[in-house]
């Protein structure tokens, strides 16, 4: 039972691929899953051809509950729901100022979910926020999508730092390597320079069009191209993070 | 959160399914999703041990499930790999084992119900191409059924077809439902439902075989109808238990078809007038017969069940000796089943079976003798053949409390062993005697009579079972031939085990006092006297 932040403070490190994929790879191995889609951008929700209640909003998620439980939609797969993004999302940030316990709201109302699903995949909108607060306090694991480059490894130390300050363990933070080009210098650097590291998974996610070609087959890539490369390396990853899982619990 | 809706329905034919499907497609955007072709094998004892106990134990592609009667997995599923299973030993070490494991015992898993299922799913789509709601299409065939389908045309699958909610479409459940109310019948839409279909087909029900004795009798009987029911019930225990026996599946078929046989013995003496003289005669000493050949093979799988609980006993520098002695003893024991099932092949068994058989199913007319008895002569009407039923279970329970009693009250801490082992005879004719004619009595009386008497049995039934070990494994040393490493391996073995049981012995002894001190209350004696 464990609740999976993907998260960066960069947008397009490939996120929601990441959030799509190994949610759908729990679910495929058995595991109840739910993924919250918190990006008012709604591209997980897009790959799954979901949308939004009309009625439903950023404060009637954050009152969680029944109205939160009557919003979670079964997607196409097996033991695979979705809780989709409402565009009103944009705004769970002020909202969030605006309440008690501010920082340890998304926790309380994800935590109830617990009893319905083994594991619990956080979409998240880039940006450190409030919500971002939450998201890290909610989180079993808090996975990084990470393009390897300079300027992430900019970011990535800004979020260690910020980490540091808001006394959160560092211990949930994993590091994925993400949209991976081996033919570049930089990334190959990069990589090495954080090879041998703790919490660095071993496997990591090329940049590779079955990866881009999901907005057209609106498919996770393990189920419509299971024996593609990009739908092994999903599958090994989901392995690598679900010993990880056991190893913090 | 709230369940998911789904609901099943069956169908009459594959046409029925087909024109089901077309008229979704008229109405909606339907994906189809190719055929799959599985096969679905239902596990339990013979004695539906688990089915007992609200479980579902099948083989679905390959692994094996632990199921709730709904068909919710109570343990994680096992890898067969094309393994077949028949004892809880042979899995490997899982969840799934230790919860059967206590369950079945020494019986064996038996294919219950196979069937070849083809499922294809019919996916209702939104605009947005998103599955709003899942209908599973299903065709099953008795397993092999398939095969044998060009040549009977008419065997006609069961069909059946299962609509479950897509969280969140609500809504588009309740539309497909209304669209399906036209075709077929509704059903339960869980895994016991798909066994019971299963066995409906080869005209059987789960629990079809229990080793419990149940008749029932009316009190206004007369006492060779009643008689006759007993036996009948007893007779078709044994020939359940026949195929299991020569197949050699598991110990107790064997056991069973032995109780079965001394039940219809103890009948035979205790009802001794009700049926001619002759015919009593004739098939006791058939009946004796049956004990004996049956007798070997049982008192081998009594030892070797008791491996387990041997090697326990002994400190393991001794165990070494302990699998010399059963691994000899398993090599007697194939001798035997050899001869057993000579013996159940036999015309003489045979014989004794259909003869028992066809006096049983014979009209009461006491006077005509022919048929089974042909050689006879016509015999005397026996006194309590029209006698009623109640009134002659009322005199022989009475007589045989009053014997347990009597004998039980006499034994003293110096009373010899033999003592014991007469009073254990007595208790299970007792026993049998409630057994068979509990139906006329209240049900509630008759479970605690029954249950005090069973604790005196135990007690009993365990001192004797300890002392014939003792002798059996005094024998085997007798027999035993020195002077090899092997032999001396197996002596310390052996007598370390006679020790142990002796001690064992000694306590049990101990503790028949007060056990029957407790059968024979004062309480106990007077629901006897009130119920009989």
């Amino acid at each position: 039972m464990a609740i999976i932040a993907i998260y960066n403070i960069k947008g397009g490190v490939g996120k929601t691929a990441t959030s799509v994929n190994l949610s759908y790879m729990s679910a495929a191995t058995g595991n109840n899953t739910l993924l919250c889609d918190l990006d008012p951008q709604g591209s997980s929700s897009y790959y799954f051809r979901v949308k939004s209640k009309k009625k439903f909003t950023a404060e009637l998620f954050l009152e969680g509950g029944n109205s939160l439980e009557r919003s979670i939609r079964g997607t196409d797969y097996e033991k695979l729901d979705i809780l989709p993004a409402d565009f009103s999302y944009r705004n769970l940030d002020i909202t969030l100022n605006h309440m008690k316990k501010s920082k340890k709201r998304l926790k309380q109302i994800v935590d109830p979910l617990k009893k319905d699903y083994e594991h619990i995949f956080l979409d998240c909108p880039p940006n450190i926020t409030l919500l971002s607060e939450n998201i890290f306090y909610a989180a079993d694991m808090v996975l990084i999508p990470f393009i390897p480059t300079t300027l992430s490894r900019l970011s990535f130390a800004k979020l260690l730092d910020f980490f540091k300050e808001t006394n959160i363990k560092k211990e949930k933070l994993f590091v994925v390597f993400s949209m991976v080009e081996s033919r570049k210098n930089i990334h190959r650097d990069t990589m090495q320079r954080f090879q041998g590291r703790k919490r660095i998974l071993n496997t990591f996610i090329p940049y590779v069009t079955d990866i881009e070609k999901m907005g057209i087959y609106r498919q996770p890539v393990p189920a419509h191209q299971p024996n593609s490369r990009a739908g092994k390396i999903y599958a090994n990853l989901w392995q690598e993070i679900e010993a990880e899982l056991l190893g913090l619990q | 959160m709230k369940p998911l809706a789904q609901l099943s329905r069956q169908l009459p034919d594959p046409a029925t399914l087909e024109e089901l499907a077309n008229k979704l497609k008229q109405k909606y955007t339907v994906q189809d999703t190719p055929t799959q072709t599985t096969n679905l094998n239902f596990y339990d004892s013979f004695d539906w041990r688990l089915y007992s106990k609200d479980i579902l134990c099948f083989e679905q592609h390959n692994r094996l499930y632990l199921t709730d009667l709904i068909g919710c997995e109570l343990t994680p599923s096992l890898p067969l790999a094309g393994k077949k299973i028949r004892f809880h030993q042979e899995l490997p070490v899982s969840a799934l084992q230790e919860k059967i494991k206590p369950l079945l015992e020494m019986r064996a898993l038996l294919l219950q119900s196979s069937f070849s299922q083809t499922t294809w799913q019919l996916r209702i789509l939104n605009k947005d191409e998103k599955t709003v709601v899942m209908i599973t299409c299903s065709e099953r065939y008795e397993a092999g059924q398939q095969d044998k389908q060009n040549e009977q045309q008419d065997e006609q699958p069961i069909c059946s077809v299962r609509l479950q909610e897509v969280r969140g479409y609500e809504k588009w459940f309740q539309r497909v439902e209304q669209d399906l109310q036209e075709f077929g019948i509704p059903m339960p839409c869980t895994k016991e439902q798909e066994l019971k279909i299963a066995l409906a087909g080869k005209g059987r029900t789960p629990k079809d075989y229990t080793s419990k004795f149940s008749v029932m009798l009316k009190p206004e009987m007369d006492g060779l109808t009643a008689t006759k029911a007993i036996y009948r019930d007893l007779l078709t225990t044994m020939q359940a238990n026949e195929q299991g026996i020569l197949d050699d599946l598991d110990s107790e078929f064997l056991h069973d078809f032995r109780v079965a046989i001394r039940r219809t013995r103890s009948g035979l003496s205790m009802l001794k007038k009700v049926m001619e003289p002759d015919i009593t005669a004739r098939f006791a000493q058939d009946f004796r017969h049956l004990g004996k050949i049956t007798g070997p093979v049982r008192d081998l799988d009594v030892y070797l069940l008791m491996e387990e609980d041997y090697k326990a006993r002994l400190p393991e520098h001794l165990q070494k000796g302990l699998r010399y002695f059963f691994d000899d003893l398993a090599a007697q024991r194939t001798e035997e089943q050899a001869k057993l099932v000579k013996a159940l092949r036999s015309s003489e068994y045979t014989t004794i079976i259909n003869d028992w058989e066809e006096y049983l199913k014979k009209e009461n007319n006491t006077e005509d003798t022919e048929g089974a008895e042909k050689a006879t002569q016509p015999t005397e009407k026996p006194p309590k053949a029209a006698k009623r039923i109640d009134k002659i279970a009322n005199t022989i329970i009475q007589k045989r409390f009053q014997r347990v009693l009597r004998d039980g009250q006499a034994i003293t801490p110096d009373s010899p062993d033999e003592s014991l082992h007469r009073l254990r005879i007595q208790g299970k004719k007792l026993r049998y005697s409630l057994e068979f004619f509990s139906s006329l009595y209240p049900s509630k009386e008759m479970k605690y009579l029954i249950k005090q008497l069973k604790n005196l049995q135990n007690n009993l039934g365990l001192f004797n079972d300890l002392s014939v070990q003792q002798d059996m494994l005094n024998a085997y040393l007798d027999e035993l031939k020195p002077n090899s490493t092997k032999s001396q391996q197996i002596s310390a073995a052996i007598g370390g085990l006679l020790t142990n049981l002796y001690h064992e012995q000694q306590q049990v002894r101990c503790e028949f006092e007060e056990t029957f001190r407790c059968f024979s209350s004062g309480e106990n004696i007077s629901l006897y006297e009130k119920i009989i």
